[in-house]
């Protein structure tokens, strides 16, 4: 599954300079996002995509969030409209979000786990949305996430069909 | 008349009268003891009014479940609760059935000659779904209303199967894990309340 390529950060709600929404871009470069804000109701950051691709698989690498959701959308679109990939994931439960520990727990979400309807579709917009409503005294929001297209026999197809 | 209708006629007034709670605890230890006769790595609890202390029950309202089956199985595993509920038969426990499905019994049950013919129910939950379901068939139902509030109010949706965090458009996320009543309670911030304490 080709890994889907970033070109810039849209919009983020916080970041904390020395961990700056950028970071994200590069997938593997593990120099974390955080926002600023300790406490903070949610951290989202919006990034852009190299283009519009269809999206069959989310790795995410978490940061002291207790909860992440992604969503997708297109640059076309107004701000808003974004659609639910992944619903709210849990990545800490209270009692690891109060004592900070397991903190960038890593989690793989293949196509079973995303909303199909949605999966289907091309999208050139990423939303992530971060919470931890268990622990009011941390920064957080992610250390990376990589997201995959679908395999490769779904870009022959077409060429296949076409004698 | 069907088979549930003459059954029911036939314990009509032995279904009116209350089970006192003397009663209910044979029935419960009882119950329980054959259930882990079985397997002893089922888990069962009397849930309802009973569960929060009450002197009397209308009926007695078992849950059941098993390592093995969770809401991630493949198939319903309706063995897990037939094995059950023919173990209780074969002792003279259970002395009618009203309805057995692939999760839910229904039946009459009576301690010994000395007692009155009871109403039983036995429910079979996908192991990660147990605590959410002690929680909802404990009640009172005034206290599941209230939870359920504190848990929105937090950003959770709560129901008899699980525990959800509400996403940024209001779509309900991934079932949280749940491996005891506490947990939930931990998730939307209240301080854990025993069920005998959860009676408004």
């Amino acid at each position: 599954m080709p890994e889907i390529k970033f070109q810039h950060v849209v919009s983020f709600s916080s970041e904390d300079k020395n961990f700056a929404a950028e970071n994200l871009l590069k997938g593997d470069n593990f120099k974390k996002w955080k926002g600023l804000s300790i406490g903070s109701k949610q951290e989202t950051v919006t990034l852009q995509l190299d283009k519009a691709e269809r999206i069959h698989q989310v790795d995410i690498g978490n940061e002291s969030s207790a909860f992440i959701e992604v969503l997708v959308g297109r640059s076309s679109s107004k701000e808003d409209e974004f659609k639910v990939l992944l619903v709210a994931s849990s990545f800490m439960n209270p009692l690891e979000s109060r004592k900070g520990t397991n903190a960038n727990r890593v989690r793989i979400f293949s196509a079973e786990k995303l909303n199909k309807s949605v999966m289907d579709e091309k999208w050139d917009r990423l939303k992530v949305v971060c919470t931890q409503p268990f622990n009011r005294n941390v920064q957080y929001g992610l250390t990376f996430i990589r997201l995959h297209s679908p395999p490769s026999e779904g870009d022959k197809k077409p060429a296949s069909t076409s004698s | 008349l069907n088979k549930q209708q003459v059954i029911g006629l036939k314990h009509f007034e032995d279904f009116e009268e209350r089970i006192p709670r003397e009663e209910m605890l044979q029935l419960q230890e009882f119950s329980l003891k054959q259930i882990e006769k079985v397997d002893s790595d089922y888990a069962a609890e009397v849930c309802g009014s009973f569960r929060r202390g009450a002197s009397n029950s209308g009926d007695i309202d078992i849950l059941l479940t098993h390592p093995s089956y969770t809401s991630d199985s493949k198939t319903k595993q309706p063995k897990l609760l037939h094995d059950v509920v023919r173990q209780l038969e074969s002792t003279g426990f259970v002395t009618d059935t009203l309805s057995l499905g692939d999760s839910k019994f229904m039946g009459v049950c009576r301690y010994n000659s000395e007692h009155l013919f009871r109403r039983i129910d036995i429910r079979l939950i996908p192991h990660d779904q147990y605590f959410c379901a002690l929680l909802y068939f404990t009640g009172s139902d005034m206290f599941n209303k209230n939870m359920r509030t504190v848990a929105l109010e937090q950003g959770f949706t709560l129901n008899e199967y699980c525990i959800r965090p509400v996403g940024s458009t209001g779509i309900p996320g991934e079932a949280l894990p749940v491996s005891s009543e506490e947990d939930v309670f931990d998730y939307v911030g209240m301080k854990f309340k025993k069920p005998s304490e959860r009676n408004e």
